[in-house]
Protein backbone atom coordinates (compact mmCIF):
# COMPACT_ATOMS: atom_id res chain seq x y z
CA UNK A 1 0.00 0.00 0.00
CA UNK A 2 1.41 3.52 -1.19
CA UNK A 3 1.11 5.95 1.12
CA UNK A 4 1.93 9.57 -0.23
CA UNK A 5 4.37 11.53 1.34
CA UNK A 6 2.62 14.49 2.26
CA UNK A 7 0.72 12.35 4.19
CA UNK A 8 3.54 10.77 6.47
CA UNK A 9 5.00 14.79 6.78
CA UNK A 10 1.11 15.77 7.56
CA UNK A 11 0.13 12.85 10.22
CA UNK A 12 4.08 13.10 11.78
CA UNK A 13 3.37 17.01 12.38
CA UNK A 14 0.17 16.63 13.76
CA UNK A 15 1.59 14.27 16.33
CA UNK A 16 4.55 16.76 16.96
CA UNK A 17 1.66 19.18 17.53
CA UNK A 18 -0.75 17.17 19.70
CA UNK A 19 2.94 16.52 21.52
CA UNK A 20 3.73 20.38 21.84
CA UNK A 21 0.12 21.30 22.59
CA UNK A 22 0.02 19.03 25.99
CA UNK A 23 3.21 20.26 26.74
CA UNK A 24 2.11 23.80 26.82
CA UNK A 25 -1.21 22.53 28.45
CA UNK A 26 1.03 20.98 31.47
CA UNK A 27 2.95 24.27 31.27
CA UNK A 28 0.53 26.57 31.91
CA UNK A 29 -1.52 24.29 34.16
CA UNK A 30 2.18 24.06 36.03
CA UNK A 31 2.17 28.03 36.62
CA UNK A 32 -1.46 28.35 36.94
CA UNK A 33 -0.89 25.64 40.34
CA UNK A 34 2.33 27.36 41.11
CA UNK A 35 0.93 31.20 41.15
CA UNK A 36 -2.45 29.19 43.33
CA UNK A 37 0.37 28.08 45.45
CA UNK A 38 1.88 31.00 46.36
CA UNK A 39 -1.15 33.05 47.11
CA UNK A 40 -2.27 30.16 49.40
CA UNK A 41 1.72 30.40 51.02
CA UNK A 42 0.89 34.26 51.32
CA UNK A 43 -2.42 33.71 53.38
CA UNK A 44 -0.51 31.03 55.85
CA UNK A 45 2.45 33.93 55.92
CA UNK A 46 -0.06 36.35 56.73
CA UNK A 47 -1.79 34.49 59.08
CA UNK A 48 1.23 33.38 61.24
CA UNK A 49 2.55 37.08 60.75
CA UNK A 50 -0.83 38.56 62.27
CA UNK A 51 -0.78 35.95 65.27
CA UNK A 52 3.29 37.18 66.16
CA UNK A 53 2.06 40.66 66.14
CA UNK A 54 -1.14 39.41 68.48
CA UNK A 55 0.44 37.39 71.06
CA UNK A 56 3.46 40.14 70.74
CA UNK A 57 0.60 43.02 71.90
CA UNK A 58 -0.33 40.84 74.41
CA UNK A 59 2.54 39.80 76.20
CA UNK A 60 3.70 43.66 76.04
CA UNK A 61 0.83 44.51 77.18
CA UNK A 62 2.08 42.44 80.41
CA UNK A 63 3.77 44.71 82.82
CA UNK A 64 5.22 42.01 84.63
CA UNK A 65 7.73 39.01 83.78
CA UNK A 66 7.02 35.46 83.96
CA UNK A 67 8.57 31.89 83.84
CA UNK A 68 6.00 30.52 81.54
CA UNK A 69 4.73 31.99 77.80
CA UNK A 70 1.55 32.77 76.50
CA UNK A 71 0.79 30.83 73.10
CA UNK A 72 -1.73 30.77 70.61
CA UNK A 73 -2.42 27.64 68.34
CA UNK A 74 -2.67 28.10 65.07
CA UNK A 75 -5.50 26.59 63.05
CA UNK A 76 -3.48 25.97 59.16
CA UNK A 77 -3.77 23.39 56.06
CA UNK A 78 -1.57 19.84 56.86
CA UNK A 79 -0.74 20.68 53.28
CA UNK A 80 -1.20 22.95 50.03
CA UNK A 81 -2.46 20.28 47.28
CA UNK A 82 -0.87 17.39 48.63
CA UNK A 83 2.54 19.01 49.22
CA UNK A 84 4.28 19.42 52.37
CA UNK A 85 5.66 23.48 53.54
CA UNK A 86 7.72 24.98 55.68
CA UNK A 87 6.96 28.23 58.04
CA UNK A 88 10.38 30.11 58.85
CA UNK A 89 10.88 33.17 61.51
CA UNK A 90 13.61 35.36 59.32
CA UNK A 91 15.49 38.34 61.07
CA UNK A 92 17.27 40.60 57.85
CA UNK A 93 17.83 43.54 59.82
CA UNK A 94 21.12 44.20 58.69
CA UNK A 95 20.04 43.95 55.09
CA UNK A 96 17.40 46.24 56.14
CA UNK A 97 14.58 43.69 55.06
CA UNK A 98 13.41 43.52 58.89
CA UNK A 99 11.79 40.16 60.64
CA UNK A 100 9.25 38.56 58.29
CA UNK A 101 7.86 35.26 58.64
CA UNK A 102 8.56 33.20 55.03
CA UNK A 103 6.58 29.99 53.76
CA UNK A 104 7.93 27.79 51.37
CA UNK A 105 6.84 24.29 49.65
CA UNK A 106 9.18 22.13 50.69
CA UNK A 107 9.74 20.34 46.80
CA UNK A 108 10.09 23.83 45.14
CA UNK A 109 11.77 26.22 46.98
CA UNK A 110 11.22 28.64 44.11
CA UNK A 111 7.22 28.63 45.45
CA UNK A 112 8.09 31.11 48.59
CA UNK A 113 5.63 33.59 50.37
CA UNK A 114 6.61 36.15 52.96
CA UNK A 115 4.44 38.68 55.16
CA UNK A 116 6.87 41.41 56.82
CA UNK A 117 6.67 41.58 60.85
CA UNK A 118 6.63 45.01 61.57
CA UNK A 119 9.80 45.27 63.45
CA UNK A 120 13.28 46.29 61.82
CA UNK A 121 15.69 46.53 64.21
CA UNK A 122 17.19 44.21 66.75
CA UNK A 123 17.73 47.01 69.52
CA UNK A 124 14.21 46.58 70.73
CA UNK A 125 13.02 44.90 74.08
CA UNK A 126 11.17 42.34 71.49
CA UNK A 127 13.71 39.40 70.46
CA UNK A 128 12.17 37.30 67.91
CA UNK A 129 13.83 33.93 67.77
CA UNK A 130 14.76 32.89 64.34
CA UNK A 131 17.58 30.47 64.67
CA UNK A 132 17.64 28.68 67.85
CA UNK A 133 15.86 25.68 69.15
CA UNK A 134 14.36 25.12 72.55
CA UNK A 135 11.80 24.80 74.96
CA UNK A 136 9.23 26.63 77.28
CA UNK A 137 6.55 25.95 78.96
CA UNK A 138 2.55 27.45 79.47
CA UNK A 139 1.03 27.91 82.74
CA UNK A 140 -1.24 24.71 84.00
CA UNK A 141 0.33 22.57 82.00
CA UNK A 142 2.09 19.98 82.73
CA UNK A 143 2.11 17.30 79.69
CA UNK A 144 2.53 19.72 76.94
CA UNK A 145 5.18 22.24 75.66
CA UNK A 146 5.99 24.84 73.36
CA UNK A 147 9.07 23.34 71.40
CA UNK A 148 10.18 26.78 69.64
CA UNK A 149 12.18 26.85 66.79
CA UNK A 150 13.12 29.13 63.95
CA UNK A 151 11.91 27.04 61.32
CA UNK A 152 8.16 24.67 61.78
CA UNK A 153 6.52 22.15 58.90
CA UNK A 154 3.42 23.44 58.29
CA UNK A 155 2.30 19.66 57.93
CA UNK A 156 2.86 19.67 61.40
CA UNK A 157 0.09 19.62 63.67
CA UNK A 158 -0.50 22.25 66.41
CA UNK A 159 1.34 24.96 65.03
CA UNK A 160 2.13 28.28 67.35
CA UNK A 161 2.85 31.36 67.72
CA UNK A 162 4.29 32.31 71.53
CA UNK A 163 5.69 35.24 73.47
CA UNK A 164 7.32 35.23 76.62
CA UNK A 165 8.04 38.61 79.26
CA UNK A 166 11.35 37.60 80.12
CA UNK A 167 12.63 40.41 82.38
CA UNK A 168 10.89 43.82 82.26
CA UNK A 169 12.92 44.44 79.93
CA UNK A 170 13.02 42.23 77.14
CA UNK A 171 10.43 39.99 75.82
CA UNK A 172 11.14 37.04 73.25
CA UNK A 173 8.62 35.68 71.15
CA UNK A 174 8.45 33.00 68.07
CA UNK A 175 7.26 29.94 66.31
CA UNK A 176 7.24 26.63 67.97
CA UNK A 177 5.14 23.49 68.24
CA UNK A 178 2.52 22.27 70.82
CA UNK A 179 4.19 19.22 71.84
CA UNK A 180 3.43 16.15 74.55
CA UNK A 181 6.38 16.70 77.12
CA UNK A 182 8.83 13.86 75.71
CA UNK A 183 6.53 12.95 72.40
CA UNK B 1 -7.10 13.36 3.22
CA UNK B 2 -5.35 17.16 1.94
CA UNK B 3 -3.43 19.45 2.86
CA UNK B 4 -6.01 22.19 3.99
CA UNK B 5 -6.96 19.03 5.78
CA UNK B 6 -4.20 18.95 8.04
CA UNK B 7 -4.01 22.50 8.85
CA UNK B 8 -7.51 22.75 9.68
CA UNK B 9 -6.63 19.62 12.42
CA UNK B 10 -3.67 21.70 13.87
CA UNK B 11 -5.36 25.05 13.79
CA UNK B 12 -8.47 23.10 15.87
CA UNK B 13 -5.80 21.40 18.45
CA UNK B 14 -4.16 25.06 18.83
CA UNK B 15 -7.76 26.60 19.39
CA UNK B 16 -8.73 23.79 21.65
CA UNK B 17 -4.77 24.41 23.83
CA UNK B 18 -5.66 28.39 23.19
CA UNK B 19 -9.11 28.00 25.32
CA UNK B 20 -8.96 25.71 27.58
CA UNK B 21 -5.71 28.07 29.01
CA UNK B 22 -7.94 30.54 29.22
CA UNK B 23 -10.73 28.79 30.46
CA UNK B 24 -8.29 27.52 33.40
CA UNK B 25 -6.91 30.98 34.00
CA UNK B 26 -10.30 32.56 34.13
CA UNK B 27 -11.78 30.43 36.40
CA UNK B 28 -9.14 30.89 39.16
CA UNK B 29 -8.90 34.46 38.69
CA UNK B 30 -11.85 35.69 41.23
CA UNK B 31 -10.60 33.12 43.64
CA UNK B 32 -7.40 34.89 43.46
CA UNK B 33 -8.53 38.39 43.21
CA UNK B 34 -10.05 37.40 46.45
CA UNK B 35 -7.62 36.44 48.15
CA UNK B 36 -5.53 39.51 47.64
CA UNK B 37 -7.89 41.77 49.09
CA UNK B 38 -8.38 39.34 51.45
CA UNK B 39 -4.21 39.22 52.23
CA UNK B 40 -4.58 43.21 51.93
CA UNK B 41 -6.73 42.93 54.88
CA UNK B 42 -4.98 41.10 57.13
CA UNK B 43 -2.16 43.02 56.99
CA UNK B 44 -4.31 46.24 57.73
CA UNK B 45 -5.22 44.44 60.88
CA UNK B 46 -1.79 43.23 61.78
CA UNK B 47 -0.49 47.04 61.13
CA UNK B 48 -3.61 48.21 63.01
CA UNK B 49 -2.41 46.08 66.12
CA UNK B 50 0.66 47.42 65.82
CA UNK B 51 -0.25 51.05 65.83
CA UNK B 52 -2.62 50.90 68.18
CA UNK B 53 -1.76 48.66 70.79
CA UNK B 54 1.71 48.83 71.20
CA UNK B 55 4.25 51.80 72.49
CA UNK B 56 7.28 51.55 70.10
CA UNK B 57 10.50 51.50 71.57
CA UNK B 58 11.55 54.20 73.36
CA UNK B 59 8.81 54.23 74.89
CA UNK B 60 8.55 57.81 75.73
CA UNK B 61 9.39 58.85 72.05
CA UNK B 62 6.15 60.80 71.99
CA UNK B 63 7.52 63.17 75.01
CA UNK B 64 11.06 63.34 74.50
CA UNK B 65 11.76 66.14 71.92
CA UNK B 66 15.80 64.48 72.21
CA UNK B 67 14.26 61.17 69.87
CA UNK B 68 14.21 61.67 66.49
CA UNK B 69 13.76 59.08 63.37
CA UNK B 70 17.34 57.89 63.99
CA UNK B 71 16.85 56.65 67.62
CA UNK B 72 13.39 55.30 67.32
CA UNK B 73 13.66 51.51 66.99
CA UNK B 74 10.32 50.60 66.44
CA UNK B 75 6.79 52.47 65.76
CA UNK B 76 3.50 52.34 67.92
CA UNK B 77 1.22 54.77 69.22
CA UNK B 78 0.35 53.35 72.35
CA UNK B 79 0.64 55.50 75.65
CA UNK B 80 2.98 53.58 77.71
CA UNK B 81 3.04 53.01 81.52
CA UNK B 82 4.84 51.84 83.91
CA UNK B 83 2.09 50.10 86.13
CA UNK B 84 -1.55 49.65 84.30
CA UNK B 85 -1.77 50.22 80.71
CA UNK B 86 -5.14 50.21 78.56
CA UNK B 87 -5.99 48.97 75.29
CA UNK B 88 -6.64 51.47 72.30
CA UNK B 89 -5.37 54.69 74.61
CA UNK B 90 -3.26 56.31 72.62
CA UNK B 91 0.06 59.14 73.44
CA UNK B 92 -1.38 62.18 72.23
CA UNK B 93 2.10 63.31 71.98
CA UNK B 94 3.13 61.08 69.66
CA UNK B 95 0.08 61.41 67.40
CA UNK B 96 0.38 64.91 67.45
CA UNK B 97 4.46 63.75 66.13
CA UNK B 98 2.31 62.75 62.83
CA UNK B 99 1.37 66.53 62.17
CA UNK B 100 3.34 68.04 59.15
CA UNK B 101 2.89 71.04 60.76
CA UNK B 102 4.86 69.84 63.96
CA UNK B 103 8.62 70.89 63.86
CA UNK B 104 8.87 67.78 65.43
CA UNK B 105 7.53 65.60 62.56
CA UNK B 106 8.35 62.50 61.97
CA UNK B 107 8.76 61.57 58.27
CA UNK B 108 6.93 58.50 56.90
CA UNK B 109 9.48 57.21 55.03
CA UNK B 110 10.57 56.51 58.52
CA UNK B 111 7.42 54.98 59.36
CA UNK B 112 7.38 52.56 56.72
CA UNK B 113 11.06 52.12 57.17
CA UNK B 114 10.10 50.66 61.33
CA UNK B 115 6.90 49.13 60.10
CA UNK B 116 9.15 47.33 57.28
CA UNK B 117 6.29 47.90 54.73
CA UNK B 118 9.24 48.34 52.36
CA UNK B 119 8.13 49.22 49.01
CA UNK B 120 5.48 47.21 49.03
CA UNK B 121 2.57 48.88 50.57
CA UNK B 122 1.33 52.39 50.95
CA UNK B 123 -0.28 53.63 53.81
CA UNK B 124 -2.81 56.40 55.44
CA UNK B 125 -4.26 57.80 58.60
CA UNK B 126 -6.81 59.49 59.34
CA UNK B 127 -7.28 60.75 63.39
CA UNK B 128 -10.95 62.53 63.87
CA UNK B 129 -12.76 63.04 66.69
CA UNK B 130 -15.82 60.38 67.36
CA UNK B 131 -18.30 63.55 67.22
CA UNK B 132 -18.20 66.14 64.94
CA UNK B 133 -18.43 69.63 67.06
CA UNK B 134 -18.63 72.99 65.09
CA UNK B 135 -19.51 76.37 66.62
CA UNK B 136 -20.81 79.20 64.74
CA UNK B 137 -21.38 82.46 66.42
CA UNK B 138 -24.61 84.43 66.75
CA UNK B 139 -24.71 88.20 65.87
CA UNK B 140 -27.47 89.02 67.00
CA UNK B 141 -25.15 92.09 68.00
CA UNK B 142 -22.02 93.14 67.57
CA UNK B 143 -20.75 92.90 71.06
CA UNK B 144 -21.81 89.50 72.33
CA UNK B 145 -19.93 86.79 72.60
CA UNK B 146 -23.13 84.20 72.30
CA UNK B 147 -22.27 80.93 70.14
CA UNK B 148 -24.33 78.46 68.50
CA UNK B 149 -22.64 74.78 69.15
CA UNK B 150 -23.60 71.92 67.11
CA UNK B 151 -22.74 68.53 68.10
CA UNK B 152 -23.53 65.87 65.01
CA UNK B 153 -22.21 62.47 64.30
CA UNK B 154 -20.77 62.09 60.64
CA UNK B 155 -23.71 61.09 58.70
CA UNK B 156 -25.27 64.78 59.88
CA UNK B 157 -27.70 62.89 62.41
CA UNK B 158 -27.82 65.44 65.41
CA UNK B 159 -26.66 64.55 68.77
CA UNK B 160 -29.26 64.79 71.23
CA UNK B 161 -28.76 65.52 74.95
CA UNK B 162 -25.34 65.63 74.89
CA UNK B 163 -23.59 67.35 77.98
CA UNK B 164 -21.80 70.76 76.87
CA UNK B 165 -19.24 72.58 79.41
CA UNK B 166 -17.90 75.78 77.73
CA UNK B 167 -15.61 78.59 79.02
CA UNK B 168 -13.78 81.30 77.45
CA UNK B 169 -10.39 82.38 77.75
CA UNK B 170 -9.03 85.35 76.84
CA UNK B 171 -6.04 87.96 77.32
CA UNK B 172 -7.14 91.14 79.99
CA UNK B 173 -4.98 93.36 78.29
CA UNK B 174 -5.75 95.72 81.65
CA UNK B 175 -4.67 93.23 84.54
CA UNK B 176 -2.11 91.82 82.10
CA UNK B 177 -3.28 88.10 82.85
CA UNK B 178 -4.83 86.00 80.92
CA UNK B 179 -8.90 85.70 82.59
CA UNK B 180 -11.83 83.45 82.39
CA UNK B 181 -15.51 83.40 81.98
CA UNK B 182 -17.56 81.17 84.22
CA UNK B 183 -18.35 77.81 82.94
CA UNK B 184 -21.51 77.27 81.13
CA UNK B 185 -22.85 73.79 81.39
CA UNK B 186 -25.66 73.17 78.26
CA UNK B 187 -27.13 70.09 76.83
CA UNK B 188 -28.26 69.80 73.03
CA UNK B 189 -31.48 69.59 71.40
CA UNK B 190 -33.30 67.92 69.24
CA UNK B 191 -31.57 69.28 66.79
CA UNK B 192 -28.04 68.78 67.87
CA UNK B 193 -27.71 72.28 68.88
CA UNK B 194 -27.19 74.66 71.90
CA UNK B 195 -26.36 78.26 72.71
CA UNK B 196 -23.87 79.21 75.10
CA UNK B 197 -23.27 83.19 76.06
CA UNK B 198 -20.75 84.81 77.58
CA UNK B 199 -21.74 88.00 77.71
CA UNK B 200 -19.48 90.69 75.68
CA UNK B 201 -15.62 89.74 75.71
CA UNK B 202 -14.32 92.68 73.82
CA UNK B 203 -11.06 90.97 72.50
CA UNK B 204 -9.73 89.44 69.95
CA UNK B 205 -7.84 87.30 72.31
CA UNK B 206 -9.87 84.94 73.11
CA UNK B 207 -10.49 80.82 72.90
CA UNK B 208 -13.34 78.97 73.63
CA UNK B 209 -12.74 75.35 75.37
CA UNK B 210 -15.51 72.68 75.14
CA UNK B 211 -16.40 69.65 76.41
CA UNK B 212 -19.18 67.56 75.00
CA UNK B 213 -20.04 64.16 76.83
CA UNK B 214 -22.49 62.28 75.29
CA UNK B 215 -22.75 59.20 77.53
CA UNK B 216 -19.27 58.36 78.04
CA UNK B 217 -18.10 59.79 74.58
CA UNK B 218 -15.91 62.88 75.50
CA UNK B 219 -14.63 65.13 73.10
CA UNK B 220 -12.48 68.16 74.21
CA UNK B 221 -12.08 71.08 71.25
CA UNK B 222 -10.42 74.49 71.86
CA UNK B 223 -11.74 77.17 69.19
CA UNK B 224 -9.89 80.30 68.00
CA UNK B 225 -12.67 82.69 68.02
CA UNK B 226 -10.58 85.85 68.45
CA UNK B 227 -8.58 87.02 65.57
CA UNK B 228 -5.01 87.96 67.64
CA UNK B 229 -4.52 84.30 68.57
CA UNK B 230 -2.17 82.08 67.06
CA UNK B 231 -1.53 78.40 67.16
CA UNK B 232 1.84 76.73 68.50
CA UNK B 233 2.22 72.58 69.14
CA UNK B 234 2.56 71.11 72.47
CA UNK B 235 4.47 67.90 72.91
CA UNK B 236 4.91 66.45 76.38
CA UNK B 237 6.32 69.39 78.53
CA UNK B 238 7.18 71.69 75.41
CA UNK B 239 5.73 74.55 73.28
CA UNK B 240 7.35 74.12 70.23
CA UNK B 241 7.20 77.71 67.42
CA UNK B 242 7.07 77.10 63.65
CA UNK B 243 8.74 80.78 63.87
CA UNK B 244 10.48 82.58 66.99
CA UNK B 245 8.39 84.79 69.11
CA UNK B 246 8.94 86.20 72.45
CA UNK B 247 6.28 84.66 75.05
CA UNK B 248 5.49 85.48 78.78
CA UNK B 249 7.13 83.35 81.22
CA UNK B 250 3.60 82.45 82.45
CA UNK B 251 1.17 80.16 80.99
CA UNK B 252 -2.57 78.83 81.79
CA UNK B 253 -3.17 75.22 81.58
CA UNK B 254 -6.30 74.51 80.74
CA UNK B 255 -7.22 71.01 82.53
CA UNK B 256 -10.56 69.26 82.22
CA UNK B 257 -11.87 67.38 85.38
CA UNK B 258 -14.78 65.08 86.16
CA UNK B 259 -17.06 66.37 89.45
CA UNK B 260 -20.24 64.62 90.88
CA UNK B 261 -20.39 63.00 87.40
CA UNK B 262 -20.33 66.41 84.85
CA UNK B 263 -17.07 67.56 83.51
CA UNK B 264 -15.93 70.98 84.20
CA UNK B 265 -13.16 73.12 82.44
CA UNK B 266 -10.82 74.66 85.35
CA UNK B 267 -6.58 76.25 84.70
CA UNK B 268 -3.84 76.11 86.55
CA UNK B 269 -0.51 78.78 86.18
CA UNK B 270 2.77 77.35 85.19
CA UNK B 271 6.11 78.60 84.45
CA UNK B 272 7.21 78.92 81.27
CA UNK B 273 11.02 78.95 80.19
CA UNK B 274 12.84 79.81 77.17
CA UNK B 275 15.25 76.76 75.68
CA UNK B 276 15.69 78.62 72.53
CA UNK B 277 13.74 80.77 69.95
CA UNK B 278 11.33 77.88 69.05
CA UNK B 279 11.14 75.89 71.66
CA UNK B 280 10.12 76.69 75.26
CA UNK B 281 9.78 74.68 78.06
CA UNK B 282 6.87 74.26 81.02
CA UNK B 283 7.85 73.84 84.54
CA UNK B 284 5.12 71.07 84.72
CA UNK B 285 2.54 69.47 82.94
CA UNK B 286 -0.77 68.14 84.62
CA UNK B 287 -2.14 64.89 83.38
CA UNK B 288 -4.79 66.25 82.04
CA UNK B 289 -4.25 69.48 80.54
CA UNK B 290 -5.84 69.60 76.77
CA UNK B 291 -3.87 72.61 75.74
CA UNK B 292 -2.22 75.71 77.71
CA UNK B 293 -2.16 79.33 76.98
CA UNK B 294 0.20 82.38 76.88
CA UNK B 295 0.82 85.11 75.06
CA UNK B 296 3.45 87.12 73.50
CA UNK B 297 6.14 89.21 75.22
CA UNK B 298 4.49 92.33 73.70
CA UNK B 299 0.77 91.19 74.76
CA UNK B 300 -0.36 91.32 70.85
CA UNK B 301 -1.00 87.84 70.30
CA UNK B 302 -2.51 84.76 72.65
CA UNK B 303 -0.64 81.80 72.18
CA UNK B 304 -2.53 78.46 71.94
CA UNK B 305 -0.93 75.46 72.09
CA UNK B 306 -3.36 72.39 71.97
CA UNK B 307 -3.94 68.23 72.37
CA UNK B 308 -6.10 68.05 69.63
CA UNK B 309 -5.43 65.16 67.25
CA UNK B 310 -7.10 65.30 64.29
CA UNK B 311 -5.16 64.59 61.11
CA UNK B 312 -4.30 62.98 58.35
CA UNK B 313 -0.99 61.09 58.25
CA UNK B 314 0.04 59.17 54.64
CA UNK B 315 2.91 58.00 53.09
CA UNK B 316 2.44 59.92 49.63
CA UNK B 317 2.18 63.13 50.98
CA UNK B 318 -0.05 65.56 49.38
CA UNK B 319 -2.48 62.85 48.27
CA UNK B 320 -6.28 63.13 49.25
CA UNK B 321 -7.44 60.26 51.08
CA UNK B 322 -9.44 58.65 48.26
CA UNK B 323 -8.00 55.73 47.48
CA UNK B 324 -9.65 53.38 45.05
CA UNK B 325 -7.65 49.84 45.95
CA UNK B 326 -6.83 50.86 49.84
CA UNK B 327 -8.63 48.42 52.16
CA UNK B 328 -9.57 50.58 54.89
CA UNK B 329 -10.24 49.72 58.55
CA UNK B 330 -10.87 51.72 61.86
CA UNK B 331 -10.96 51.53 65.45
CA UNK B 332 -12.42 53.47 68.54
CA UNK B 333 -9.48 55.26 70.47
CA UNK B 334 -8.72 57.35 73.51
CA UNK B 335 -6.33 60.22 72.69
CA UNK B 336 -5.93 62.19 75.70
CA UNK B 337 -9.51 61.28 77.14
CA UNK B 338 -10.93 62.24 73.99
CA UNK B 339 -12.91 59.95 71.80
CA UNK B 340 -11.19 59.28 68.18
CA UNK B 341 -11.75 57.15 65.79
CA UNK B 342 -8.26 55.92 63.55
CA UNK B 343 -8.48 54.99 59.86
CA UNK B 344 -5.99 53.09 58.49
CA UNK B 345 -6.36 52.94 54.73
CA UNK B 346 -3.33 50.38 53.14
CA UNK B 347 -2.72 50.09 49.37
CA UNK B 348 -0.16 47.77 47.53
CA UNK B 349 2.03 49.90 45.56
CA UNK B 350 2.03 47.09 42.88
CA UNK B 351 0.19 44.23 42.46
Amino acid sequence: MDIPLKHVIGTIALIGLIIAAGLSYTIIISFIEADVNKKQLNQIAEHVALNLVEIISLVTFANYSDIYAQMKILKLPSDLGGKAYTIQLINETSQNQGYYVQTQLVTRKDITAKSPIPLNSTQTQLKLITNEDGTIPVRGEDTKIIQYSGTVYGGTHDVVVWGWKESLWTTRAGIGLWKSIGG
Amino acid sequence: MHIYEYLFTAIIIVLILLSSSTMIETISEPSRSTSEKEQLKVTAQKLMTQLLLDPGNPPDWGNNIDIDPSNLTTFGLAKYSETTREAYVLDADKVLRLDNTNPLFLPPSSVINLLNLGYEYGFALEFYPALNVTIAPINSTSSSDRYNINVTEYNELPIVMADVTARMYYYNSSSQTIATTGAIFNQTGADGKCIVDFGNVTTEMKILSLVINYYGIRIVKSFTVGSNVTQVHLIGNHALLNQPYNLSSSATEIIVTKKDGVYTIESVKSNLNKINATIFELAYVEPSTVAILTVSEDGTKLILASKEATLTYSSIQGVSLSFPFAYSIERSVTIGGSAYIVRLYLWRMSW
